[in-house]
């Protein structure tokens, strides 16, 4: 009989031997992953810009990241990113909340583009809930939506198609319609648009409509593609500025607060949910700050790297892998193994349902991948290229906007 | 006036044209440097002249013109062909629309007109016809003429191929003026002023991006004048267009020379 409920646990569940004589290099047992991401794996990518490294290292190991809306060929690499390729896996930019996913599921399975999805500045038109993808806007409100609904259908397809769905929760700040509702990845005025404070609203979400939202994201998402799995991650990169009469940290940390909840709400209640934890990684006192810039607020390479290798199932640096790549990970006595592509774990094997993963669905979303239309002339040479680019594209510039 | 033609396959009219009406032109010499496809990308500035590591390009320059390319050997020089040319456009085009584009037809993706043009400013850039150029304005000052690959004949859009579906598409859409516009524009701006562009003759034009048919009947092999290319060859031209084209390139070379003396 141990003396204590803590005398038998193992030495990641106390602080002095998980974390204050590790480093982030050296950190193990961090994260225990329901699913693997194998190389065959359709993963996707959505969220706020943190999202867009995980996409980035998932190319450099060979993974299958989607890119239903790839860019023309003869884009650089730069030139591509100004117009919203090769971010995320369609063209959507950021999506900082929940509620701006839902809002984008939703209306993709729909088909039909939001009916305010249209601003205008100095005689060009912008799509509202993706203003950056086009930097110079359209020539007519009716081409906004005629490319609009042509990317809700691309959208639709990945949905369709995707095994990992990779989400990062950003912001929990937004602005929406004061008569629709709907949420703006932007304000209203920043890129397009104008503020109106008749017609728009500053909204911060609470943990229960963020957990609403996602909960009823993935049930959409699972009547569409019940195979589908979602790694949820949360942004440590902090609010550039707040709407919220706070103090900026404050705000932050409320934000970031009610994400991180959630995302281990959902984690917890969800087996086809999974969270990873590259906020603790990098924004708890472990890192002491080291991986956040001059600025503490973007992360800096290193941080990067260290997530990943947490994500990946690397061993602590100094000690020889063994590992190949995604898909591969070292046990305890240094074998590989060749883990399941997206299977989970037995222990968390079936949904909050009580369902069994049902492998026919699996092989139905693998062929609704390979039917995912993309151009004949897609620059598929070019995402490998991406690989190299290290730039992350933050919208630093809109979000400043919000501080003015 | 000593002239220098580089180029690739579509300097073969040239040459066959040139044959055929050097007489008449006694104060001017003209020599080819020709090379198939893209072999002449391999063409590169060294020790003052235009030479090719490439043992391949080697050979053709040593067949067709003796050797590497001396600026001080030449007065006048003119890229013909090169991958300057309108397909890479068109192929964008084809999985591609711009906002200003009126086309339908086919399974594309909607970009601005930025966006679209973007991507053709990079496709074209590409090309090693402007890296000849380029490279040849760094050994000398000498006029540097371009003249892009021709554009297709017009059979090009009888046949429901997919492969040459765009030229089709963008045709029947009306988007072909735009396109040749756009490819106008790039051209000159990617040439940089540097480099005088010699647009197709207009009077060899069916519409802005065909070629009249009669012109792309009976074209000739590069290096075997005698065999015709086959009947669904698009894209070269006849001894005749050449006559037409060498004619506005010896026109301008010929102005501008006076206009210097």
């Amino acid at each position: 009989m141990p003396h204590s409920p803590y005398e038998n646990l193992p030495g990641r569940a106390f602080w002095k031997t998980a974390i204050s004589e590790k480093t982030p290099d050296t950190v193990e047992g961090l994260w225990s992953r329901k699913f693997s991401i194998g190389a065959e794996t359709q993963v996707a990518t959505a969220g706020s810009c943190f999202a867009q490294h995980i996409a980035r290292f998932l190319r450099q190991r060979g993974s299958e990241v989607i890119d239903v809306e790839p860019p023309p060929p003869g884009l650089d690499i730069e030139t591509a990113r100004s117009f919203g390729y090769l971010l995320y896996s369609a063209r959507y930019g950021n999506i900082y909340s929940t509620r701006q996913l839902l809002q984008l599921t939703k209306e993709a399975y729909s088909g039909v583009p939001l009916a305010d999805c249209v601003w205008e500045k100095n005689g060009r038109f912008y799509d509202a809930y993706r203003p950056s993808v086009e930097p110079k806007g359209l020539s007519t409100p009716d081409l906004v939506i005629a490319h609009r609904r042509q990317h809700l259908e691309q959208v639709r397809s990945m949905l369709d198609s995707v095994s990992v769905f990779v989400f990062t929760m950003g912001l929990t700040e937004a602005w929406v319609s004061r008569t629709t509702h709907h949420v703006y990845p932007t304000a209203p005025g920043t890129i397009a648009g104008s503020y109106d404070p008749n017609a728009f609203a500053f909204k911060n979400f609470t943990f229960k409509e963020t957990y609403d939202d996602f909960v009823e994201f993935r049930a959409i998402l699972k009547q569409h593609n019940l195979s589908a799995r979602i790694l949820v991650t949360v942004s440590p990169v902090p609010l550039t500025a707040t709407a919220a009469d706070k103090h900026v940290l404050v705000a932050t940390t409320y934000s970031k607060s009610v994400l991180r909840a959630v995302a281990g709400q959902l984690a917890d209640e969800f087996a086809d949910v999974d969270y990873f934890p590259s906020y603790e990684l990098i924004a708890s006192p472990f890192s002491r700050g080291a991986f956040y810039e001059e600025n503490l607020r973007a992360v800096r390479e290193e941080g990067v790297r260290s997530v990943m290798r947490v994500f990946f199932d690397e061993p602590p640096v100094g000690v020889k892998s063994q590992a190949t790549g995604a898909g591969a990970a070292v046990d305890p006595r240094g074998q590989k193994r060749v883990v399941a592509v997206a299977e989970p774990d037995t222990a968390s094997a079936g949904d909050a349902a009580g369902q069994d993963p049902d492998p026919r669905a699996a092989r139905k979303a693998r062929r609704r991948a390979r039917r995912v239309q993309v151009p004949a002339g897609a620059a598929k040479g070019v995402v490998s290229r991406a690989d190299k680019e290290e730039e992350v594209v933050c919208e630093e510039v809109l979000l400043e906007a919000f501080s003015r | 006036m000593r002239l220098c033609v580089v180029g690739n396959s579509h300097s073969g009219p040239w040459k066959l044209a040139w044959d055929e009406m050097s007489s008449r032109f006694p104060d001017v010499s003209m020599r080819f440097f020709a090379g198939p496809g893209k072999t002449l990308k391999y063409l590169e500035p060294v020790d003052g002249v235009l030479f090719s590591r490439d043992a391949e390009l080697q050979r053709y320059l040593m067949l067709t013109g003796g050797g590497a390319i001396r600026p001080d050997d030449h007065d006048v020089f003119c890229i013909v062909g090169c991958g300057v040319v309108m397909l890479p456009l068109v192929k964008l085009y084809e999985s591609w629309r711009a906002e200003s584009h009126r086309g339908s037809e086919g399974t594309f993706q909607l970009v601005s007109d930025a966006c679209f043009e973007a991507a053709a400013r990079g496709m074209m850039s590409a090309s090693h016809g402007l890296a000849i150029c380029r490279n040849l304005r760094t050994l000398t000052t000498k006029p540097i003429y371009l003249v892009p690959q021709p554009m297709p004949g017009e059979a090009i859009v009888q046949r429901r191929a997919v492969k040459h579906a765009g030229w089709r598409m963008s045709l029947e859409a009306g988007d072909d003026k735009a396109l040749a516009d756009l490819f106008a524009r790039l051209l000159g701006e990617l040439s940089q002023g540097d480099v005088a562009v010699l647009p197709q003759p207009a009077s060899t034009l069916a519409t802005p991006l065909l070629t009249h048919e009669r012109f792309s009947r009976d074209s000739r092999h590069l290096f075997q004048p005698d065999e015709a290319h086959p009947g669904n060859e698009y894209f070269h031209m006849n001894a005749e267009f050449g006559a037409i084209s060498l004619g506005d390139f010896l026109s301008a070379a010929v102005a501008k020379r006076s206009a210097a003396a």
